[in-house]
């Protein structure tokens, strides 16, 4: 909320909550210093353009673009030459020690030795005015620390970067310079996205013979702490270049996470939606031991290579599932009741329907009419278990029935077989021998017999419930309600895996729907048979399946979410439950068109062939959809924790 | 680390020294003694189990029971090899408990925790939602909030110092030359404090020395042997760098 950043070292730190309003690195910082150096130091500012340009008056400086621990750095143009470069201060208490124009010589004549397209140029040094300087090719672009914090880095360009850098660092390692500060700033990438490393080497010069913690003023030279591998703590000045390696690994795993490896941190893939092969890479490169790390940078880069050569998926930050935990979907009462009801009506619709529609109607209408039972008998059973799932999550429901073995919702199931009740005193006053009447016997027969029959199991269970008889098979509810709080997201995972065939199922009756009614038009067109000669019910058929087709299918749609790329139709490896649900579907079509094409050829009915075509179209779309989009390198679901 | 370090002569033992020479506080002044600690490091533990993702009232529930459990038992085998610094101890400890609290799933049941001390925890969450939003790890808030609690520690024993010999406007003023000696001249320093620029110079080094005096006491509480004090100093000075 009310940060600020120090205007001595940049460190974000909240006043309110440090003591006096004071900086707490700096303060830590001037308390860790020797006795003999409690002195108050010059101020670390950088010095004024005007300072500086009588120094140099070969350059003509343009703007100061960067302050950091190790100086200040200021863009300027070379007169002679109209060449850009960066000049580098290096900030004077470095300085200080009487050995450090040997060691900076020394030093600089070995970054001038390093001449390669990932690395920084050095074009002069000296000293000025007691300033020390390095005169550096200047690059027009941003460092990597910038570009994580203004744009999404993409897994694409994430690999570039470290490839890149790979090979900048095998370059110098080979001629013998580790470069012991990798970390974001130190990578610049220009604006063609080539990467270029700065500071090689600058590490160990400005820490001297002092070791990791020389810490001088606000800040620390000796690398950057969470970058530095284990033996550099341990032994600043005895590491090698595998500390560059580690220091490369924090780098990718930033890259790829937006996160530092802390602590006991999870591999990448964890995090965010990435290949897995990349953790064995950035897990490998982060080993404590730098034995057991890769040994070359140039090993990295082949491994990160050949991953690139095979993903192109752009990464997806998933939340922190186990900050934010989903909790599962309940329903309330009313939603309850009328999806219980749908589905139950809907169920003994169909069955009804089934068995009356070959006595009254043609065959065409006979068919069209078993097409809407079947697609009413998948539509309730999907309402009836989506109600049923969702009841029993609700807390309400779980304490009810543990303690009192029914929860008042046991009493639906009375309910239901009144209202069969009722549709059979309507059946019985209604004109005998039309098919509406038989429908509704029907129909309100299995709505009494369903009804009774689970009003009576529920009783018996409830009944033996409330004397400690369990009747459940996972040990009572509450034992389930624990094992949810501990495992959230196992939780949601399955649910979600669940509600892929649920919403599945809802899709394909939806597509069975629609591609039934429009069979019968372009069927009947075709057979130019379009007319009243099986009667309106043909018709009501056609129109009902539409009515019930068009919501299913947008409903499905929608809760698949089949338009994103993201969905988990479309970006799960692997066989996903929808590919099964998918896959039989395909097979059916299949199966009906050859056999609705031999009906066709020998009796010219075309509208069960048309429908069978039009599903096979569809499921056709699907599949080569989820080619197009399948993933290529194996991604874990995105609950994965 | 697999003994405690016995306390060195020229060593005064310290409270965490204490704490482990007595053999897992079962000494009544070794458990004052780490109860003192518990109480003067519990908010950076409560912003650990927050940044865990637990709510407040979980994140309070927590930390209490925490404190009873090592103040009562004290059986963190897994922290064992950490206590050789009172910080990481601490981390380890509470991870630990809090993998057994997600083990045994009783965060409903276990309710009514007995208090050990009276936490604030009111103005813990008031804190804590002061605190900017950030993606900073658990172990990270952890470490950074230890520090800046031994930090605030340290300067109120030099401010009670100033305080003892009457000189608490003194401290109020030179305080912020502690991190920036450049800013104000000693002249506006020794008009503020009606006196003269040499004796603000004296002054601002003997609050430095002071300053530096008290962190190293602080830190040197909190950790085994007299050698591991500048590790700890390095080691919180990472915490708070960025």
């Amino acid at each position: 909320m009310s940060t600020r950043n120090c205007q001595r070292c940049g460190a974000t730190f909240t006043p309110t909550r440090s003591p006096h309003g004071l900086c707490p690195r700096c303060l830590l910082a001037v308390g860790m210093r020797g006795p003999d150096e409690l002195e108050p130091e010059r101020p670390r500012r950088a010095p004024d353009l005007e300072a500086i340009a009588p120094l140099f008056p070969e350059l003509e400086l343009v703007a100061p673009i960067g302050e950091g621990g190790m100086g200040f750095v200021y863009r300027a143009r070379q007169r002679e030459l109209g060449r850009e470069v960066a000049l580098k201060l290096l900030a004077r208490e470095h300085a200080d020690t009487p050995s450090f124009a040997e060691r900076f010589r020394r030093e600089a004549r070995t970054l001038a030795r390093l001449s390669h397209p990932g690395i920084v140029a050095i074009f002069d040094s000296g000293e000025r005015g007691g300033w020390f300087y390095l005169l550096m090719e200047y690059v027009d672009g941003a460092n990597l620390r910038d570009l994580m914090k203004s744009t999404p880095i993409e897994s694409k360009q994430a690999l570039s970067i470290v490839s890149q850098v790979c090979a900048a660092l095998q370059y110098s390692h080979d001629q013998g310079v580790v470069h012991r500060d990798v970390k974001p700033e130190n990578v610049l990438v220009d604006r063609e996205g080539r990467v270029k490393i700065v500071d090689f080497g600058l590490a160990r010069l400005l820490a001297g013979d002092r070791g990791a913690f020389a810490l001088t003023g606000s800040h620390q030279v000796m690398g950057t702490p969470h970058y530095m591998a284990p033996e550099q703590w341990e032994k600043p000045q005895a590491v090698d270049h595998r500390a560059d390696i580690y220091a490369l690994g924090v780098v990718f795993y930033e890259l790829l996470t937006g996160e530092m490896p802390l602590g006991r941190f999870d591999a990448p893939s964890k995090r965010v939606e990435v290949d897995v092969r990349l953790d064995d890479v950035v897990l490998k490169a982060l080993e404590k031991q730098p034995e057991r790390r890769y040994q070359r940078a140039s090993e990295v880069q082949v491994d990160v290579d050949s991953i690139a050569a095979g993903a192109g998926t752009p990464l997806v930050r998933v939340p922190d599932v186990a900050t934010t935990a989903p909790t599962p979907p309940t329903f309330g009462t009313a939603a309850w009741l009328a999806f219980s009801a749908l589905g139950l009506v809907f169920v003994c619709a169909a069955i009804a329907l089934w068995l009356i529609a070959p006595l009254h109607f043609g065959t065409s209408a006979a068919n069209a009419w078993r097409n809407v039972a079947l697609g009413l008998g998948v539509a309730g059973l999907v309402a009836g278990f989506v109600a049923r799932g969702r009841l029993k999550r609700r807390p309400d429901y779980a304490e009810a029935r543990r303690t009192r073995g029914v929860h008042w919702t046991d009493a639906a199931p009375a309910l239901v077989a009144a209202s069969g009740g009722i549709g059979l005193a309507c059946a019985g006053l209604s004109k005998p021998n039309h098919p509406a009447t038989e429908f509704l016997w029907l129909a309100s027969a299995g709505l009494v017999v369903v009804g009774t029959l689970s009003w009576l199991v529920r009783l018996v269970q409830g009944w033996l419930g409330a004397r400690g008889v369990r009747t459940h098979a996972p040990a009572g509810p509450a034992a389930s309600n624990e094992r949810r709080s501990a495992a959230p997201a196992a939780e949601f995972r399955a649910s979600s895996r669940g509600s892929l065939v649920t919403f599945g199922l809802v899709l394909f009756v939806g597509i069975y729907f629609l591609s039934s009614s429009l069979g019968f038009v372009l069927g009947e067109l075709v057979s130019g048979t379009l007319s009243t000669a099986n009667g309106p019910s043909l018709v009501y058929a056609t129109v009902l399946q539409m009515v019930f087709g068009v919501p299913c299918l947008i409903a499905g749609w929608h809760a698949l979410g089949l338009s994103s790329r993201e969905s988990p139709v479309w970006s799960r490896a692997g066989v996903s439950s929808f590919d099964v649900v998918l896959a039989l579907f395909a097979i059916l079509a299949i199966a009906s068109l050859t056999t609705w094409g031999a009906v066709a050829w020998n009796t010219g009915t075309w509208t069960p062939f048309v429908h069978g075509t039009l599903n096979l179209l569809a499921s056709a779309a699907l599949v080569a959809r989820r080619i197009a989009w399948w993933p290529r390198a194996y991604l874990p679901p995105p609950t994965s924790v | 680390m697999s003994a405690s370090p016995p306390p060195r002569e020229n060593f005064a033992p310290t409270r965490w020294s204490l704490v482990w020479s007595a053999g897992h506080a079962s000494t009544p002044t070794a458990r004052a003694a780490l109860s003192e600690l518990c109480a003067a490091y519990w908010y950076p533990l409560y912003a650990y189990v927050r940044r865990q993702g637990h709510d407040p009232h979980a994140a309070a529930d927590l930390t209490q029971s925490f404190f009873a459990r090592l103040l009562e038992r004290n059986d963190f085998a897994a922290a064992e090899r950490e206590k050789g610094r009172f910080r990481a101890y601490l981390l380890a400890a509470l991870r630990h408990f809090l993998s057994d609290e997600r083990d045994r799933a009783n965060a409903v049941k276990r309710g009514g925790a007995a208090n050990v001390f009276s936490l604030d925890f009111e103005a813990a969450e008031g804190a804590w939602r002061e605190e900017p939003v950030t993606h900073e790890t658990p172990e990270r808030a952890f470490e950074r909030r230890f520090a800046e609690e031994l930090l605030a520690r340290a300067l109120g024993r030099v401010e009670r110092g100033y305080a003892e010999r009457g000189e608490r406007r003194t401290f109020a003023v030179l305080a912020r030359t502690l991190t920036a000696p450049g800013d104000a001249s000693h002249d506006d320093l020794a008009r503020e404090l009606e006196t003269t620029a040499g004796a603000v110079k004296v002054a601002a080094h003997r609050l430095r020395e002071r300053w530096r005096a008290a962190l190293r006491e602080e830190v040197a509480d909190l950790v085994a042997t007299p050698e591991d004090v500048d590790d700890e100093l390095a080691a919180l000075f990472a915490a708070l760098s960025d």
